[in-house]
């Protein structure tokens, strides 16, 4: 029974963090869903809880490497960065307006997932572009041109939801 | 850094905005409910068929025959296996299918080995070449482990 309200009380502490890095990453709330309860189970079938020094940074980690090979699975995302030419970067037009919450994600899940997870894993979980790389699988400079252009992207995206 | 940058970092702590859906907590406590029966059974099942073998082994296999050694190197191999799956399940479950394809691909055999020398290969020199056959998988199995226990 103990363990059962211990996972109660890491559902609550943890489940609505996850689910939106998952989201974020994702764009689709019945992944990031089933992501969250995956990265949850897995703490608890995990055996030396003791070993673990930081929670939220274990379920985290966990959370979005699950949440990547989703996109894997869905997205041919090998096939994607073996096959994307890294063009010249070109710097993001200057942004105006104000911003908010509910546009900025708004636009983040109409990203393609690629931009969107490299977007996310950069700008909201504070990864560099080589902590990036080693995730995805990829080269740092793809990485880092993906970041340009998504960060681009999400700007132009943001501007036509105000529209 | 580009005025949406600044404003994520600025609003961090506001961006986990969205609730996670209504029935969730109830659909997660089941999962861990039937995790939990599910691992209850595997146990009792593991016991059972342990127990039954070790019986027909002691039962059937005299120390020092040719039939005694393989069954030894057969558990070998299973003790091995089973440390690398314990590993997986605990740390990266989502693996476990493709290691489990990997371990069989190791360990497996269309036509057991022993019945592959011919007959009148007799005595030591068969069951030399049959401990050498089955180090080569133990052998790649520790591999396995060793890439595993570095990885996480």
């Amino acid at each position: 029974m103990k363990d059962t309200i211990d996972i109660e009380k890491v559902y609550d502490t943890h489940s609505r963090r996850l689910y939106n890095i998952s989201l974020r990453i994702t764009g689709n709330g019945a992944d990031a869903e089933e992501i969250m309860h995956d990265s949850l189970l897995q703490y608890w079938k995990f055996r030396n809880k003791e070993q673990i020094r930081d929670l939220p940074r274990w379920l985290t980690s966990i959370c979005i490497r699950k949440s990547i090979d989703r996109l894997r699975e869905r997205s041919r995302w090998n096939d994607f960065l073996e096959d994307y030419e890294d063009p010249a970067l070109e710097e993001a037009p200057e942004e105006e307006g104000e911003y908010t919450v509910a546009v900025v994600l708004k636009a983040l899940c109409r990203l393609p997932d690629h931009y969107r997870a490299i977007v996310s894993l950069h700008l909201f979980e504070g990864f560099d572009y080589q902590e990036i790389a080693q995730l995805t699988g990829s080269k740092e400079s793809t990485v880092r041109s993906l970041f340009m252009r998504g960060r681009k992207l999400l700007a132009e995206t943001i501007k036509h939801i105000r529209i | 850094m580009s005025g949406i940058e600044k404003y994520i970092r600025e609003n961090i702590e506001d961006f986990d905005a969205y609730p996670v859906p209504e029935g969730s907590r109830e659909a997660f406590m089941k999962k861990v409910k039937a995790e939990r029966s599910r691992g209850g059974l595997r146990t009792i099942l593991v016991t059972i068929s342990s127990m039954a073998a070790a019986a027909a082994i002691a039962f059937l296999l005299a120390p020092g025959s040719l039939a005694h050694d393989i069954e030894k190197q057969h558990r070998k191999l299973a003790s091995k296996e089973t440390e690398i799956l314990t590993l997986i399940a605990e740390t990266s479950p989502e693996n476990l299918e493709s290691v489990m394809n990997t371990i069989r691909a190791v360990t497996s055999e269309a036509v057991p080995f022993e019945e592959q020398l011919p007959e009148e290969m007799v005595g030591k020199s068969r069951k030399q070449i049959l401990k050498e056959y089955y180090d080569i998988k133990y052998k790649a199995l520790e591999t396995i482990l060793e890439q595993y226990t570095e990885t996480y």
